[in-house]
């Protein structure tokens, strides 16, 4: 159950795949998909900022694409495979995308980190060239209060060097 | 958060959808839900029941006798995933790439749920009213097409009556377009739009968005070709009724004929 809400209200158990997981969960039909992620499935990782689709703290991959879970209801996603960022790697076997931000110093105080991961996973997937202009468009849809642009582009930039061949 | 004890439903087809609507005292439909779950967190729009369309069978593009059906569930990211839709529309193509927000808004945004949010603002809008697009709107008593230049009533207003759903977006292609938008950075909103449309028998159109509370067509068939007539005459034709957080009325009004002018320019020698 959740901090947020008894079953009391209107809900459901529903069934995802986290992170190559199989989890079942209960969430009230009102749960956004952001917090049923950190509070009923206890994976914190998943941040929280503006909760209008502005920042991008909040972002996943569900069912392949990259979206924001603040704009989307829990119910929505049964059935759905997800990712967040604790499905790429772990202190001591970080994944080759956080290795890159770690070494470009791609986050500052890290609120935006997960979000910025998981679009940079999905431009290092797609396996082109891009430019840095292409890269900047690919992160549009997140925001680093810190402003810490230059070296998340650097830091992306890398994680599409270090991904090639993987 | 939610604060309303709201009931989720996701039903397999339109009727049931529409049935659902007519059962609740109070009932709110979402599509991408990139608009309306922030306004049901917020408290701007209450519901005892959501309708969810994700799974209404309104995800799909059409092609049939010259004409797209836009489910109106479709994404920015579906329509630009459609095989062929760059040379079939490329008006909505350079609308959905410009999205703001990022691929997440792209891949969650529906462009029936912003014709339906009528923010004056928007994109989607003023590219369907100079498409001519027509809306299917479907409730249990049946189905209407409206125009989208009647569709939109006002500012966040649009013609739906209660108990309706709207499910097809229906286009047809123009021989040439462009478009351009005004905004200050990055994550804004559009302060103006403008798109312009040439059609094969040679009618010559700008609509303009973010100047009125609707969009505002203006037809430049008539008129010499030349940047700064276009200019006068936009500026002569839109009136300043339109503001936000973002611009005052004014000032729309005086970058309109400059916006316009923009979107026409892409037309290429009319």
């Amino acid at each position: 159950m959740s901090k947020l809400d008894s079953q009391d209200v209107p809900g459901r158990r529903i069934t995802v795949t986290v992170n190559g997981v199989e989890r079942r969960a209960w969430c009230a039909d009102r749960t956004l998909l952001a917090h049923f992620v950190r509070e009923q499935l206890a994976l914190p990782g998943t941040h929280v900022g503006c909760m209008n689709g502005d920042c991008g703290a909040c972002t996943v991959i569900v069912d392949g694409a990259i979206v924001k879970s603040c704009l989307q209801l829990a119910a929505a996603a049964d059935g759905a495979e997800i990712t967040t960022v604790e499905g790429l790697g772990e202190p001591g076997n970080l994944h080759p995308v956080q290795e890159a931000f770690w070494a470009e110093d791609g986050f500052q105080c890290g609120f935006c980190l997960p979000g910025h991961l998981l679009v940079a996973l999905k431009l290092a997937e797609q396996q082109g060239d891009p430019s840095e202009e292409e890269i900047r468009a690919a992160l549009a849809g997140n925001l680093c209060r810190c402003t810490g642009y230059q070296s998340i582009v650097a830091a992306v930039q890398r994680a599409i060097r270090q991904t090639e061949g993987t | 958060m939610i604060r309303d004890r709201l009931r989720y439903h996701a039903p397999a087809d339109v009727e049931t959808a529409c049935r659902i609507l007519g059962d609740s005292p109070s009932a709110a439909v979402i599509g991408g839900g990139t608009i309306a779950v922030p306004r049901l967190g917020r408290g701007e729009l209450r519901a005892d029941d959501i309708v969810h369309l994700s799974r209404a069978g309104l995800a799909e593009v059409v092609l049939s006798e010259g004409e797209l059906r836009i489910g109106s569930m479709v994404t920015y990211a579906g329509l630009l995933a459609t095989p062929g839709i760059e040379q079939l529309n490329p008006l909505l193509c350079t609308v959905a790439r410009g999205i703001t927000g990022g691929d997440q808004i792209r891949n969650q945004g529906t462009l029936g749920g912003s014709i339906c949010h009528a923010n004056p603002a928007s994109d989607v809008p003023t590219a369907l009213v100079a498409l001519r697009a027509r809306l299917v709107l479907h409730s249990i008593e049946g189905e209407r097409e409206v125009p989208a230049g009647e569709f939109l009533r006002g500012g966040f207003q649009a013609d739906i009556r209660p108990g309706e759903i709207l499910t097809h977006i229906l286009v047809r292609p123009v021989d040439r377009s462009g478009y351009h938008k005004f905004k200050l950075s990055e994550s804004s909103w559009p302060i103006v739009t403008a798109a312009a449309t040439l059609t094969h028998d040679r009618q010559c159109h700008v609509v303009l968005g973010g100047v009125e509370p609707v969009p505002v067509r203006i037809d430049l068939s008539q008129i010499v070709g030349t940047e700064s007539t276009i200019r006068e005459l936009v500026a002569a034709t839109v009136r300043p009724t339109w503001s936000d957080a973002l611009a005052p009325a004014e000032y729309r009004h005086l970058i309109s004929g400059e916006i316009a002018a923009r979107a026409v320019a892409q037309l290429g020698g009319v």
